[in-house]
């Protein structure tokens, strides 16, 4: 490796062409041979055998092996997950809608803050993250429940009513108040690192040009961040889509969603080529729905925000 | 045409005064606020665009006290260090931003956001973007922007600072032509001396969150109150003593090294018997071999410690009786003046300058 002539660092070691020199080649071709393993065990394969399983005959009808879309087309004209895909979307849209609403202020707050403050919220942000969903969701179950806190403190508070004796537990409120809760800092940062760029002395000149608070907002600020609101939602959207613990354990058969007709088909009757397919038929609505929202988007991102 | 007024503007960071019973008018001129960083000038400037609050003290535009009015409603102009341009508008939009916020009808608007353009020669780059523009469009847009909503008051915060040399001095002769167009009240914050004088009709130089003299660059230059001003427009020689008899507006000095003649000036400057301080610029004293006669030169003996030649002026430093050194910077080298030689450094004494003895320390 030649030292650094002129002050010019030599980057050769991150990436580029290094000028044959056999250390730093094999290093770099190693890593990639490592991470291309990585990829094709723990992502590409996986999806592969599941797609493939899909295009087979469900296990028990004792047909031969030959493939068939016999799966997608039960999945598709069956009016049963008609219904299921579309509660599926309602959830994920409404929580993506509420994780937006809630997410932003939050976002906003990180970054007038400043840097000792900002790094305390930011862990209150992130914390949540370092427990496992399920002890997450099961923090709703605690809150939402008949003798949950919220109507312990309703009734402490003299509020004796239908509402305060039942439970809040196995609809969709709750399930859209989970899944935001599970997913939410996904969306913060997200927002919050495309806040990061607004340079404060625009909203100083809209000020000053004779706009008041919210009219910098709707002018200046929220114009700007569109593209960390595109990234949050099309992050947080999926996951919603695709979230089961939650769901399941807020909502139980009454919020019944895709992913727990996968599951309920590849465990208790087994039918894996059923589950491939309603996997496959999850994973290609979510494609579309972004892929679709990304275009409309990256349309009026362009008008709005020039690169 | 309108009139700022701060009176005994105060403000605080913590434990840090930026900004200390600032009082200063302007009123259809442009005042620089001079300085080195740190000295209050930015925050100064943010307290009269409002986004800055003072501790105590007022701000008044034409007898209006604005102190407590927020920046949206003060209908001030600011251009600032880094343009401030909103990236997603184009430079039209982000002209007729403020004609927009204050709900001027489309049609007007869309004639006075031409006519500022007109005014800064950009008028073919209504439609671009602003990451479309070099960094001088980009400042003249900002400018224009601040304009184009006839503000009371135009804020210009270190407007040059981003630009290199040559940009700077253009834009600079632009910004000068264009105040002196619409005969605007403007402030200009700026750590450049060179940037004020050029722009400013007076020039207000800070210090440690003061204002430690007001005036034109000459008086300014000429007449500086004390050491920090004498100082901050170029090399200065210092010579401290007692003030003898006052005859013929000429004081007479008793330094350490030697009587010297010194014009009175005006005022409090002009308190004979008290410890008194006169500066000299090294470019107004020159050396000769023999002291000149004359009630009009002063000359003091001194030994001459170091010559250099810097192209156009050869340097001296020559060392008093009291060995303090002084500097002389001479256009044309005194002929056959050596380093160790006894000679007399001498000055008009019109050029000596009496300093205020409150700041003598």
């Amino acid at each position: 490796m030649s030292p650094a002539i002129n002050g010019t660092a030599d980057l050769s070691w991150f990436g580029r062409r290094s000028n044959g020199n056999v250390f730093a080649s094999a290093f770099l071709y190693g890593g990639m041979a490592v991470a291309l393993v990585i990829f094709l065990v723990f992502f590409l394969a996986p999806m592969i055998y599941m797609l493939i399983e899909s295009f087979k005959p469900p296990m028990m009808s004792g047909e031969a092996d030959a493939l068939t879309f016999e799966n997608y087309r039960s999945f598709v004209t069956d009016p049963l997950y008609q219904t299921i895909l579309q509660r599926t979307l309602r959830v994920a849209a409404l929580s993506s809608s509420l994780m937006l609403l809630c997410g932003y202020p939050v976002a906003y707050l990180l970054r007038i803050v400043g840097p000792r403050t900002r790094s305390r919220l930011f862990f209150f942000v992130i914390s949540p993250m370092l427990v496992s969903v399920v002890v997450r969701t099961y923090g709703w179950v605690v809150i939402l429940g008949k003798e949950g806190v919220l109507n312990s403190v309703l009734l402490a508070a003299g509020i004796d009513n239908g509402f305060s004796r039942s439970t809040h537990l196995f609809n969709m409120t709750a399930v859209v108040i989970g899944v935001s809760h599970v997913f939410i800092p996904l969306m913060i940062l997200a927002i919050y690192n495309s806040l990061q760029k607004v340079d404060f002395s625009l909203l100083k000149a809209a000020a000053n040009l004779g706009a008041p608070p919210y009219r910098v907002f709707f002018e200046v600020t929220l114009p700007l961040t569109l593209p960390g609101i595109i990234a949050g939602l099309t992050t947080v959207f999926p996951l919603a889509m695709g979230s089961f613990i939650t769901v399941a354990v807020l909502g139980g058969p009454a919020v019944w969603v895709v992913s727990m007709s996968a599951y309920q088909q590849a465990t208790t009757l087994l039918n894996w080529q059923f589950a491939g397919a309603i996997g496959a038929a999850l994973l290609i609505a979510v494609t579309i729905i972004v892929g679709l929202f990304n275009f409309v988007m990256s349309h009026i991102v362009r008008e709005q925000v020039r690169p | 045409m309108s009139t700022l007024q701060l009176r005994d503007v105060s403000k605080k960071f913590g434990a840090n005064t930026a900004v200390a019973n600032v009082s200063v008018e302007v009123k259809s001129e442009c005042l620089a606020l001079l300085g080195p960083s740190g000295c209050g000038k930015t925050t100064t400037i943010n307290m009269i665009a409002g986004f800055i609050k003072p501790d105590s003290g007022e701000i008044l535009v034409n007898d209006n006290d604005i102190t407590s009015v927020p920046p949206h409603r003060r209908n001030t102009g600011m251009v600032f260090q880094d343009y401030a341009l909103f990236p997603h508008k184009t430079v039209f939009d982000n002209v007729a931003f403020g004609l927009r916020m204050r709900g001027v009808p489309k049609a007007e608007r869309e004639k006075r956001v031409r006519e500022a353009l007109d005014l800064i020669g950009l008028s073919q780059l209504g439609h671009r973007f602003p990451e479309q523009i070099s960094g001088g469009q980009r400042q003249r847009v900002a400018l224009a922007r601040a304009l184009v909503i006839r503000p009371s008051i135009l804020l210009l915060d270190e407007p040059l600072s981003n630009l290199d040399a040559r940009l700077r001095e253009s834009l600079r002769d632009e910004i000068r032509r264009v105040l002196t167009t619409t005969q605007i009240t403007s402030v200009f914050v700026t750590h450049d001396q060179a940037e004020a004088f050029a722009v400013a009709d007076r020039v207000a130089l800070m210090n440690h969150g003061h204002i430690v003299q007001v005036g034109t660059a000459k008086e300014l230059y000429q007449r500086p109150i004390d050491r920090f001003v004498a100082k901050f427009f170029g090399d200065c020689n210092f010579f401290q003593g007692r003030g003898g008899p006052l005859s013929d507006g000429v004081v007479f000095v008793d330094t350490n090294g030697g009587p010297v003649r010194v014009p009175a000036g005006e005022g409090p400057n002009s308190s004979s018997a008290s410890e008194l301080t006169i500066a000299v610029r090294p470019e107004q004293m020159f050396v000769a071999a023999s002291e000149s006669q004359g009630a009009d030169v002063n000359c003091l003996s001194a030994t001459v410690s170091s010559i250099r030649h810097l192209g156009s002026i050869t340097r001296y430093e020559a060392a008093l009786r009291d060995s303090s050194v002084v500097k002389i910077d001479q256009q044309q080298p005194s002929d056959g003046v050596v380093v160790g030689q006894s000679v007399f450094v001498c000055w008009a004494a019109e050029h000596g300058m009496l300093l205020n003895a409150a700041a003598v320390k």
